[in-house]
């Protein structure tokens, strides 16, 4: 209709635009017109970070940031090409371990640590690092911060496996690590010069620091785990020095990392009696969270030699203390789980909706609600 | 151990070739076998909720349930311009990969599948398929899918993954 109106002659045109001035002139009095700004600083007291690969369109992944109240989109932050995320220790810096193409899809590659802000989503500023950072899917132990927040761990793959160690005081990447036949990283808690990492031949490998950041000394456990006949999944739950590790057919383990070596602490099946006849099994990216005392993870039923990736049909809640089973909530195709940090709720990504799901009331009644964000998010993190 | 030889072959003749081809030489030689790695990027087991691997039996090369995809975790780049052993027009074969065990159903026999992925244009975003038969985290460099594998050409950009057969087990 507009296009008619203006399309018989110049003269009409004006006229009508002269008509509108006039309307416009004799409201201004009442009329405050609006000023656009930059939405405050996030003050949610609960805040989700997904991790969103987006593979379709890889070398421009993101961060969403989610309000895990109100279930509210409160920003993102551009991951680039298979970045990975980490809070700093304060939780009010987001370090982002990333690299970026001259050219975007071809060109120069360059590895970088950025720091982002927390609460306002600004970039901050940014440390070079090795271009031997492995590109590889959203996994918690492939960016890790020690204890005291100083050495930031990057995980790099060309293949041969190897450490980054940035330090983060000084805002300079300090040398490089050789981890032949590891993967991962997981800080020591008790001691900030320290972490551990998992190794093919089933040992954990436990590496020390000395105050440069340089390699002061490396020692390998006895063998933990059969990486063939009931492999153990990366994602390391932590809980003070302890690692909390699930197996493919669900065997679970805890691991204290704190002394020279790591030695396990405890090891027990999830599935049992009746559970076993539909061969239940863990599976996803991240599928392990620990809430109030109970560690959720992700199965689904009919597991076998491949099944490690897929969907949930439940989630189970396991008690760290009496090792059993104490609730069994609806899976909601999760391959992702995190607590809040208040341990009130556990969020879930539902791979086949690409919702990020929160389980309200954890340790009561569970109320579920989703929401959609990204387009193939596989981790998820809570402030 | 036919087939360990063999992969140990296949990976020595990767690494040889790659040597020739970049100037990371050092790094290439200090990998040595445990270079026999991998397929491709990543991920989704979307549409694959409760499926078995053994429905991974299909004749059809741009189906996720095609045979040879049992490990392919990435584009099928017999949807983006290519085939089942040819990267798609302007892309470059990756200098590191890592060979499956698939069963072909014609002839019920197990065959080695290479799973380069094709580098250096944006992601090719069609087809995208998961399975994970033999898969294991990255410490098994060697057997892990969830990592780009361009990661060892000059251009790292990851488009797509075929699956040629190299050898039978």
């Amino acid at each position: 209709m507009g296009v008619q109106a203006f399309a018989g002659s110049w003269r009409t045109a004006l006229a009508v635009s002269a008509a509108l001035t006039v309307a416009v002139g004799t409201q201004a009095a009442e009329f405050t017109p609006e000023e656009v700004t930059v939405a405050p600083a996030i003050t949610a007291k609960n805040r989700v970070y997904v991790m969103d690969i987006a593979i379709n369109h890889i070398a421009d992944g993101k961060l969403h940031v989610v309000d895990g109240d109100s279930l509210g989109y409160l920003g993102v932050i551009g991951t680039g090409f298979i970045g990975q995320v980490i809070q700093s220790r304060d939780r009010k810096d987001l370090y982002v371990a990333t690299g970026y193409l001259s050219r975007g899809q071809r060109g120069e590659r360059a590895d970088i640590v950025e720091v982002w802000d927390a609460d306002t989503l600004q970039f901050k500023y940014e440390i070079p690092i090795s271009d031997k950072r492995a590109m590889a899917l959203n996994y918690e132990g492939l960016l890790a911060l020690s204890a005291n927040g100083r050495w930031l761990y990057v995980q790099n793959s060309t293949p041969a496996t190897s450490v980054t160690v940035v330090d983060m005081q000084n805002r300079k990447m300090v040398g490089e690590i050789a981890m032949p036949g590891c993967w991962a990283i997981y800080p020591v808690q008790s001691n900030p010069n320290r972490f551990a990492s998992l190794c093919g031949d089933g040992t954990i490998a436990t590496v020390t620091l000395d105050d440069s950041g340089n390699l002061a000394s490396r020692a390998n456990s006895q063998k933990m785990f059969d990486a063939d006949a009931d492999a153990w999944f990366m994602q390391g739950e932590q809980d003070g020095d302890l690692y909390y590790f699930v197996s493919f057919k669900g065997n679970l383990a805890a691991v204290n990392v704190a002394g020279d070596t790591a030695r396990v602490e405890g090891t027990w099946p999830l599935v049992r009696g009746a559970d076993t006849k539909k061969n239940w099994r863990p599976g996803g990216y991240q599928v392990l969270a620990i809430a109030n005392g109970r560690i959720y993870v992700p199965m689904h039923t009919g597991g076998t030699e491949g099944s490690h990736k897929n969907p949930a049909n439940e989630i189970w809640a396991i008690d760290l203390a009496s090792k059993k089973r104490v609730a069994r909530l609806p899976g909601h195709n999760a391959v992702a789980l995190e607590a809040s940090s208040d341990g009130s709720k556990l969020y879930a990504v539902d791979v086949h909706k690409m919702e990020l799901v929160v389980f309200d009331r954890l340790a009561s009644k569970p109320r579920v609600r989703a929401t959609q964000v990204g387009d193939i998010a596989l981790q998820l993190g809570a402030n | 151990m036919r087939i360990q030889e063999w992969i140990d072959r296949f990976a020595e003749r990767r690494v040889r070739d790659a040597a020739q081809r970049t100037s990371r030489r050092s790094t290439l030689a200090r990998l040595g076998t445990a270079m026999v790695g991998a397929a491709a990027l990543p991920m989704l087991p979307f549409d694959r909720s409760g499926k078995a691997h053994a429905a991974v039996t299909g004749q059809d090369d741009t189906t996720c349930e095609y045979w040879r995809n049992c490990a392919l975790d990435g584009f099928l780049c017999t949807c983006c311009g290519g085939s089942v052993n040819s990267c798609p027009p302007g892309t470059e074969v990756s200098k590191v990969t890592w060979v499956g065990t698939c069963a072909s159903p014609k002839d019920g026999k197990n065959y080695l599948v290479s799973y380069n992925d094709c580098c250096g244009k944006v992601a090719c975003g069609r087809c995208l398929c998961n399975f994970n038969e033999r898969e294991r985290p990255g410490y098994r460099m060697g057997v892990h899918n969830d990592i780009n594998w361009c990661m060892a050409n000059t251009q790292t950009m990851y488009h797509c993954t075929v699956s040629a057969i190299v050898g039978q087990a």
